[in-house]
């Protein structure tokens, strides 16, 4: 316990030094032609120590690393000292890009046919349960709550609707990028854990497929047209041919993993990278091909073994780049403005996440500790989340604006309190092995 | 052609390159600066190479940083003296007769320079044919640092006091920084990370300040070698990649420096080459150093370290594609790494025949 203090007292030392010589730094190189240049870089290298010894403050605390990471980015970023500017983190996307291939792969290495045949039935109704009850519930919850209060003037009614949708959407996405780093972290192996991360998996694509028949309806309910048959074949043919394509690279990788096997861990990365660009040409859902690449790995093949151990090979830098990234990009800047609905979506979220889980295991006849604590799992909320929040303040500039500015501050909050909650899951159902 | 692709290309290539050259039983004749050439045609695509100058810092970081934690005292203190003698005026004498010479045909800083950056020897040149001989084992891997230290103070003639004095303070703030934040480390990945944390920070406010990656990190290096007690993983850290590396830093000079076409480039490069073969062959027969059983040309291949303290000046003096001395100096570099690995060969024939 005493080492651990001194860890923590002379972690927050280092930090405290490096903050002020890179400051000074900045303050003493910002005006020359060259700093736009070279600030992302130098940014990033500040980044990457202080989100480690953060990381290490928040282990210390019995907290998860990347936890630390977060607050590393967002002490540091544009919300509190401005240290990182958005510039900055948007000259470093390239990395979170890279970052979310990998982890869909990890995602994708880490689920095994047979624990998903074992689980199959908890996996199933819990996965229904919450896009049942979580979907319904947070709009029918929020529906009333514009209708009858004044807690978030909206006098349009279809707009209101609209709103309530898009929390309800919100609402069911999970971090896949947070699950699967608190799994790697805790080195956790267990029914709990294929349980969670399966789910976290088969959420995300339904998720995108409600989101996008939601943004049509939306987008009708506001025009006047309705939606049509063939757009929801075509959504729904754009995640088959996602699906494909992720075969297809995961068969790729097995050849270089079969007869080449040599540099695996630059192989993961570089492979990482090209998903993502060659997702983002063809226009394909470049975190479900890359989660189906990894599972073709692990499942298709005698190379998923390999592949995991180059994963986990690689995965800290990654990890700590690309937390402490978006800790930098979370913003809290609408807090004060619209602190009730903030308050009321994450309670009312947490209260239908537990009541979904309960209610999906009660059904499931599942395990003791996934019925206790696997609703602990799909608290955190991030990537997904914050995409979806681009496309639709992109899509709706009348209120999309204003839903994204809320919506990101309680988006902060789950990440903060979501791998905390799983881990503290993780730990009382005993599949942690680092305790 | 696309920058990420570029990129992309180079990590490919280079760790490719790894296994065409190094995992053969004899290495090929350039000695991987042929990636120096495959740089050089990268560099005749139009693309916005400049953007990737950052890179070409972070790798001189490391360079640096892996030199500079090779220089561990207590290592050293367990050579003789005359050991320590002979490696100090051999480079000297080297680098004073290269850039002497030189410096008749263009401006004495650049002769200097080019001077300095060929007085390196390319260790696994040596260490292809020399597998015995501690001695000039050791004489050859401990050259770089005199060079260094030759480079700092040149470097420092053409500073202002006010950015020595920014220099210096750098040094001792990210000395201790270095040793606080490696101090609490305890697993490998953590000091990877670091490692490359620390390598991108000083690099970048190197760049920044105008004052030379390669140095600060090298002097970082040294402290880290010497008074953090996880010197040895650091260089373990550092040294686990480094062939890979060195190819993409190679790739990465050619590309950016790029080659100039002028007949007059050319024909300095021929005469730098002339030069430096001519001092060498003078050190090695004449003044000797106790090198006289190694073949003389084995001392006139600079090797990767070499490109790397040009590479430094060059961006010291603004990076501009196509320089002509830097032109000139690769141009030199890699025709001395092929004269001497072609003369290895026949070196290596001809022994092998009288063994029979």
């Amino acid at each position: 316990m005493k080492t651990e203090r001194v860890k923590i007292v002379f972690n927050s030392i280092n930090i405290v030094i490096l903050s002020i010589v890179f400051f000074l730094t900045i303050k003493s190189v910002s005006g020359l032609p060259s700093f736009s240049f070279f600030s992302p870089y130098l940014s990033l290298g500040f980044l990457i120590i202080v989100a480690y010894l953060f990381g290490s403050i928040a282990r210390s605390m019995n907290l998860p690393s990347l936890t630390g990471n977060l607050f590393a980015g967002l002490v540091f970023g544009p919300p509190l000292l401005g240290f990182i500017t958005p510039d900055d983190i948007s000259s470093l996307t390239l990395i979170n890009s890279l970052a979310l291939s990998f982890i869909a792969i990890t995602a994708g290495g880490e689920l095994r046919t047979a624990s998903l045949k074992k689980n199959a039935r908890s996996i199933l109704t819990i996965t229904v349960s919450h896009t049942f009850i979580i979907f319904t519930g947070t709009v029918a919850v929020f529906m009333f709550l514009f209708a009858y209060t004044s807690i978030f003037p909206i006098a349009d009614t279809s707009i209101a609707f609209s709103f309530a949708l898009l929390l309800g959407v919100i609402a069911l996405a999970n971090s896949p990028a947070s699950t699967i780093a608190i799994i790697n972290e805790y080195k956790a192996r267990g029914d709990f854990t294929d349980v969670v991360l399966s789910i976290t998996m088969l959420k995300d694509t339904i998720v995108l497929l409600l989101f996008s028949f939601s943004m049509a309806f939306i987008s009708g309910l506001l025009s006047g047209s309705t939606i049509t048959a063939s757009f929801l074949m075509l959504t729904l043919g754009h995640i088959l041919l996602s699906g494909c394509a992720g075969i297809m690279y995961g068969f790729l990788m097995i050849l270089f993993f079969k007869y080449i096997a040599r540099e695996i861990s630059i192989f993961i990365i570089i492979a990482s990278y090209c998903a993502h660009e060659f997702a983002h040409l063809a226009g394909l859902e470049h975190m479900f091909m890359c989660l189906v690449a990894g599972f073709t790995v692990q499942n298709f093949s005698r190379q998923g073994r390999v592949m995991i151990e180059a994963l986990e090979d690689s995965h800290l830098p990654i990890y700590v780049v690309f937390f402490s990234i978006a800790g930098a990009a979370l913003d809290f800047s609408a807090i004060t403005s619209s602190f009730s609905l903030i308050v009321l979506f994450l309670i009312v979220r947490t209260f239908l996440i537990y009541l979904s889980t309960r209610v999906g295991t009660h059904y499931a006849r599942g395990s003791e500790t996934v019925k206790k604590y696997s609703w602990t799992g799909f608290v955190a909320n991030a990537g997904l989340a914050l995409s979806m929040l681009i496309v639709i303040d992109q899509s709706f500039p009348r209120w999309g604006h204003l839903f994204k500015a809320t919506l990101i501050s309680a988006i902060a909050a789950n990440q903060v309190i979501g791998p905390v909650l799983f881990k503290y899951g993780l730990e009382r159902s005993g599949e942690s092995k680092k305790l | 052609m696309s920058l990420k692709l570029l990129v992309i290309l180079f990590i490919i290539l280079s760790y490719a390159g790894v296994h065409l050259i190094f995992r053969k039983r004899t290495l090929g004749i350039l000695v991987g600066m042929e990636y120096l050439l495959v740089g050089f045609l990268f560099s005749l695509y139009d693309t916005n190479a400049r953007l990737l100058e950052p890179l070409l810092y972070a790798f001189l970081g490391w360079i640096g940083l892996l030199t500079g934690t090779q220089l561990k005292i207590s290592y050293l203190v367990r050579l003789e003296k005359y050991f320590y003698s002979n490696v100090i005026v051999f480079a000297a004498v080297k680098i004073l007769l290269i850039s002497c010479i030189i410096s008749f045909f263009i401006d004495p800083y650049y002769a200097f320079i080019i001077g300095i950056s060929l007085s390196p020897v390319s260790f696994r040149s040596v260490a292809q044919y020399i597998k015995k001989d501690r001695y000039v084992l050791f004489f050859t891997s401990t050259i770089p640092f005199v060079t260094l230290v030759c480079f700092f103070l040149f470097y420092l003639l053409q500073l202002t006091v006010e950015t020595i004095n920014i220099l210096f303070l750098f040094i001792a703030v990210y000395c201790i920084i270095s040793r606080f934040v490696l101090t609490l480390v305890n697993e490998k990945d953590s000091i990877n990370l670091i490692l490359v944390g620390l390598i991108i920070l000083i690099s970048q406010t190197g760049a920044l300040l105008d004052v030379s990656p390669l140095l600060i990190n090298f002097i970082v290096g040294v402290y880290l070698a010497n008074f953090c007690p996880l010197s040895d993983e650091i260089f373990t850290s550092l040294y686990k990649d480094e062939k890979p590396l060195y190819i993409m830093f190679l790739l990465l000079v050619g590309m950016l420096a790029g080659i100039n076409t002028d007949t007059a480039v050319l024909l300095y490069g021929l005469l730098f080459t002339a030069i430096a073969l001519g001092a060498t062959f003078v050190i090695v027969r004449v003044a000797r150093f106790r090198l006289l059983s190694t073949p003389w040309h084995l001392f006139a291949a600079p090797g990767g370290f070499s490109i790397a303290v040009a590479a430094d000046y060059w961006l010291f003096r603004g990076g501009v594609r196509e320089e002509h001395w830097m032109s000139s100096f690769l141009l030199c570099a890699v025709m001395l790494q092929f004269i001497s690995g072609i003369k290895s060969k026949f070196y290596e024939n001809r022994t092998s025949k009288n063994s029979l």
